[in-house]
């Protein structure tokens, strides 16, 4: 699993490859929380090169984007997510407490 | 049939996931169904690992695949607690979302994407969980995606 970030104007997008699992999740969880920590609070998850999702990369998700909403500021946007990755976080309820958009651009001007 | 035994930990994953394709793969699973399968085996490993054994490498996850007519028959073996499915309650995934509990999303997923999902625990044996799937089986599965 590799996460890059960049950083733009109005957000940073972060582009994560291979499985987000109980393996890789406490290291993507560490990797967004010091992000927050140091103020970026617009987050775009670029899941295009990623091929699996499990149950406890999604929570990862999800709690984060209920910290934004309690705190009232940020969110995360989900680009270019595979159709089968998509299907788990629909199966488990979330797809309506995320944003999700087809290229990481369009992302950029919805924050 | 296929069998073997992982290292109970969480990098196991990975390799979990891989002979577990690779066997849908093989019995002639469609992708949407492939897919299934590795989510169920997966979500079903960080059960034992979480719960069964409360923590990694603390014994081993033994994968057996069998194929049966129309479809594949797995069984996975730990040594840890017995577990205990009824005792997790299930996620109510209409309720507010601020409310929501999470705990029980994957056996959720199990449930959901596997057309028998089957529990036993013997002193001798272990924990046993039994997941079968069969080929076309869940309407409700292939119109997931978007």
């Amino acid at each position: 699993m590799e996460i890059i970030i960049t950083e733009h104007q109005n957000c940073n997008s972060i582009k994560i490859t291979g499985r987000i699992d109980s393996y890789t999740t406490p290291k993507i969880k560490q990797t967004l929380q010091t992000l927050i920590d140091d103020g970026h609070h617009n987050l775009v998850m670029d899941l295009s090169d990623v091929y699996y999702l499990s149950s406890a990369g999604i929570l990862m998700f999800v709690n984060i984007q209920k910290q934004f909403l309690r705190n009232k500021i940020g969110k995360i946007m989900f680009s270019e997510v595979p159709d089968l990755v998509y299907s788990n976080i629909k199966l488990a309820g979330f797809q309506q407490l995320f944003e999700f958009v087809d290229d990481t651009t369009t992302a950029f001007g919805r924050f | 049939m296929a069998k073997k035994t992982f290292p109970g930990n969480f990098k196991s994953l990975e390799l979990i996931s891989k002979f577990i394709v690779k066997q849908a793969q093989k019995a002639g699973f469609e992708p949407n169904d492939v897919y299934a399968i590795q989510t169920a085996v997966d979500e079903a490993c960080s059960n034992i690992i979480d719960h069964a054994y409360g923590g990694e490498d603390l014994g081993t996850i033994i994968i057996k695949v069998k194929e049966k007519e129309n479809g594949l028959r797995i069984i996975l073996r730990d040594k840890g607690k017995p577990f205990e499915p009824d005792g997790i309650p299930k996620p109510n995934i209409n309720s507010p979302l601020e409310n929501r509990k999470e705990r029980g999303l994957g056996i959720f997923f199990m449930r959901k994407l596997m057309d028998k999902v089957i529990f036993e625990f013997s002193e001798e044996k272990g924990n046993k969980l039994t997941l079968v799937k069969t080929k076309g089986s869940n309407l409700d599965q292939q119109s997931r995606c978007p």
